[in-house]
């Protein structure tokens, strides 16, 4: 075996990452890796390259068990990772940067010696059929070309594993027929590749056996050839599906938001979505597929670069979130801790916040109207709290959570976006707050709920909208929906584009 | 070639010297005079080494708040040591006092987290109460003349000994920078800090040599303050921190590191030295000379992103 990670465990605050998780590679094969978003693939590959340890598990190389305290020492071992994140330096030159940490010295480490640098880089970049210039700073490049030059960084090194995470995401059609060719030609050279991807046809084009991860915890192994695209999403999933409550006639509910091609860079391209007032629209879709920044730009706290939105038959552009929230749009935001609350602030000014305005006199607030007011939504909303005096950051998740939705619905939304509105939350806070969703939209709020968790979409939206590639894949009912079925969407439209 | 934006970018801090020369020059028969262009270079060697070492510091990304107090400290000791006969002992004692406050900065980044900014700043506080309790906020006089001839007052070439220190200064910081692999990591650092760790380069270990190396340039810089002068204060070369930071922005480092090179900001150090002189023997003030500085880097720094084609920030 060339290594072999055995019941590795790994606990960040709140979440079990890995719960006994386990993988073996042989020299010269492809193995897939897969699973749902947070399934654990990336936090199992950042310890197989030495970025953290696990809590438990054992790790070997050949023989020999083996830990890896530092990045520098899995690479000495010959494990080479391309991650997710690009390290590639914006401010460096694409030579520099395929050599960093190894450039070619003289005078005994003395002196960096650059013509041999520029040397061994062209030689790299042709050897790979890499087109790019050496001297090129990396930051002018694409992101394509950066994941180039990450992946050239690492098959440079002569890697006897070589991890690559997503290694597609950002590739080009001519890149990605480079990438294959080169892991094919590392495959026949003994190397063995871990190759994480969210594309079926990657998985059954490119590898030889494929390990299935769910909620960190290991599901199967197999020979690739042995499994077909409907085992595979059966073993991502594995649940059975969740009781939902339907029934609802959409079309007799008002149009509250229309968005037609609605684009931002290369997140969002052309995304189009009808929300109905007294709805709840879940969104569905990978990692990166574009649902915050689809949600972003309805809330305001991105504009829009083409495309049109009406809000109740009304054209609607907000130019910020103080835009959208004179409209009636609200976003309670995935990121709660950055983005949704002031940690150190009490719970009370935190959910008066957004709502300053109306509480004011003369521009002056009087602590005590704030007090009250809080009071109000905490009861409503049951936020367990000694007194709304207290900080929110010595909440527990669920809690906090209540906070952020309490801030937002005090400001009396039309329109609510809800992203990831129980991540980080216990099973019982889940239920509450999935109750006030329902709530929420039996009295005529449009809400539109974004969750990486198809269980919790199925059980809490009236349709659900799969975004793929920033686009909107395809809307379906909640009743007819399948967690097979949104992931087939979510696959599908990813290996069309 | 026609001057375009890219070209401003690089050339215009070059342009912004000549111009600001040729009209003193036009201006002023005494700043012309050839024994005050000499003095420029004497006059700029302390501010010319702390933005030498400045420059490090802000392009792997931090900051050094604390070289002004660290080289007043340094200086305190040395002429302490000389006052007291110690002779050439005081040298490396200089030195390594400056060291240590550097590395005290390196360790508190490294291993306690602090922001660079916090660490130098309670460096600041340290060098300063050290150096105040040292001199009992009297001036401290020595008289050791080999000392002051080698550090400032001796000549080579028509040039004083503390222009020659540095240029040998920012000749070391330069190659250091572009031609070892220090330096290279030192970008790479300052280019994106987490990058650099997941490469794994010895990010921890590569701080603590940077700060410590300042601190020991301080050192330097204390040494021939005091050699100067004859003479040592305990708030010898407080303010030093801002004219080394001004001096690298203007040459065009960037303050979110990664960005920037040696020899544009010694460009830079000439710049202020140049102006400073100039606006003296023309008899501005030093409160309008601190407010022309002060325009010069917002200046630089609005020319900068127009070159570089960027909006203001949101």
């Amino acid at each position: 075996m060339l290594l072999e990670l055995s019941n590795i465990t790994k606990r960040f605050p709140g979440v079990l990452a890995l719960d006994e998780a386990r993988l073996d590679l042989r020299p010269g094969e492809v193995h897939a890796l897969m699973g749902e978003n947070g399934a654990g693939k990336s936090t199992l590959m950042k310890i197989a390259s030495g970025l953290f340890p696990p809590d438990s598990g054992t790790i070997r190389a050949g023989e020999a068990e083996v830990a890896f305290p530092s990045p520098a020492a899995a690479k000495a071992a010959g494990i080479h990772t391309v991650f997710q994140e690009l390290t590639v330096l914006p401010n460096r030159t694409v030579a520099e940067n395929l050599l960093i940490g190894r450039e070619p010295v003289r005078a005994g480490g003395l002196w960096l010696d650059t013509r041999a640098m520029r040397r061994e880089a062209e030689g790299i970049l042709s050897r790979l059929g890499i087109d790019l210039r050496p001297d090129a700073l990396a930051g002018t490049l694409s992101t394509g070309q950066r994941q180039m030059v990450e992946i050239a960084r690492a098959c440079a090194q002569n890697p006897k594993v070589l991890i690559l995470d997503e290694p597609t995401s950002s590739l080009g059609r001519a890149e990605e027929e480079l990438l294959f060719e080169l892991v094919r030609k590392l495959r026949a050279d003994g190397v063995g590749i871990i190759y994480i991807t969210h594309r079926m046809s990657e998985v059954f084009a490119l590898s030889d056996r494929t390990t299935v991860l769910r909620d960190g915890r290991f599901v199967l192994t197999e020979e690739t050839a042995k499994l077909d695209r409907a085992a595979l999403i059966r073993a991502m999933v594995g649940r059975d599906v969740a009781e939902g409550r339907h029934g609802l006639d959409i079309d007799a509910l008002p149009v509250a938001l229309e968005a037609q091609g609605l684009s931002r860079g290369k997140a969002v391209r052309g995304a189009d979505l009808t929300l109905h007032a007294g709805e709840v629209l879940g969104v569905a879709g990978l990692m990166g597929a574009g649902r915050t920044e689809l949600a972003r730009l309805i809330a305001g706290i991105d504009r829009s670069e083409a495309g049109e939105m009406r809000l109740f038959g009304e054209p609607y552009a907000p130019r910020d979130v103080a835009g959208a929230l004179a409209r009636g749009v609200a976003y309670v935001s995935e990121d709660r801790k950055g983005l949704g609350l002031v940690l150190p602030l009490s719970v009370a000014d935190n959910i008066a916040l957004p709502s300053l305005q109306s509480l004011a006199r003369r521009q002056v607030v009087a602590p005590r109207r704030i007090g009250d007011f809080a009071r109000g939504w905490m009861q409503k909303l049951g936020v367990k709290a000694a007194s709304g005096g207290v900080a929110v950051e010595t909440l527990s998740g669920g809690n906090q959570q209540k906070v952020a939705l309490a801030k937002w619905l005090a400001t009396h939304p039309r329109v609510i976006l809800l992203d990831e509105p129980t991540r980080g939350v216990d099973v019982g806070a889940k239920a509450e707050i999935y109750a006030l969703i329902r709530q929420l939209a039996e009295n005529g709020t449009a809400v539109l709920a974004i969750s990486s968790e198809l269980p919790e979409l199925l059980q809490i939206s009236d349709r659900i909208a799969v975004v793929a590639q920033g686009r909107i894949a395809g809307v379906v009912s909640a009743s007819e929906a399948t967690e097979e079925s949104l992931l087939d969407l979510a696959f599908r439209e990813g290996e069309a584009a | 070639m026609s001057l375009s934006r890219a070209n401003l970018a690089d050339y215009g801090l070059i342009l912004a010297v000549i111009l600001v020369v040729a009209a003193l020059m036009a201006l002023s028969p005494a700043f012309r005079d050839p024994a005050n262009l000499i003095g420029i270079g004497r006059q700029v060697a302390i501010l010319g080494i702390a933005a030498a070492a400045m420059t490090f510091v802000i392009l792997a990304g931090e900051i050094d708040l604390s070289v002004g107090a660290v080289a007043s400290a340094a200086a305190v000791f040395t002429a302490l040591a000389l006052a007291s006969g110690y002779g050439a002992w005081a040298i490396p004692l200089g030195i390594l006092v400056g060291a240590a406050f550097g590395l005290l900065n390196g360790l508190l980044v490294v291993y306690i987290a602090v922001p660079s900014f916090i660490a130098t700043l309670v460096s600041f506080f340290i060098a300063q109460g050290v150096a105040l309790t040292l001199t009992g906020g009297q001036t401290i006089i020595y008289t050791v003349d080999w000392f002051r001839a080698l550090f400032a007052t001796g000549t080579f070439l028509g040039n004083g000994a503390a222009f020659w220190w540095l240029v040998a200064v920012a000749l070391v910081l330069w190659w250091l920078l572009g031609r070892t692999r220090f330096g290279a990591n030192t970008y790479a650092l300052g280019g994106d800090a987490e990058s650099a760790a997941m490469l794994g380069l010895p990010v921890g270990r590569l701080r603590i040599a940077i700060f410590t190396m300042t601190g020991a340039l301080m050192g330097l810089v204390g040494m021939i303050l005091i050699a100067r002068i004859g003479n040592a204060r305990a708030d010898g070369a407080i303010g030093l921190e801002f004219d080394a930071i001004a001096a690298a922005v203007i040459g065009g480092t960037r303050l979110g590191g990664g960005y920037g090179s040696m020899p544009r900001t010694m460009l830079g150090v000439l710049l202020i030295g140049v102006l400073n002189n100039g606006l003296a023997i023309l008899n501005v003030d030093f409160n309008t000379q601190q407010v022309i500085k002060g325009a010069l880097v917002v200046g630089v720094v609005l020319i900068d992103r127009w070159a570089r084609g960027k909006g203001a920030h949101p």
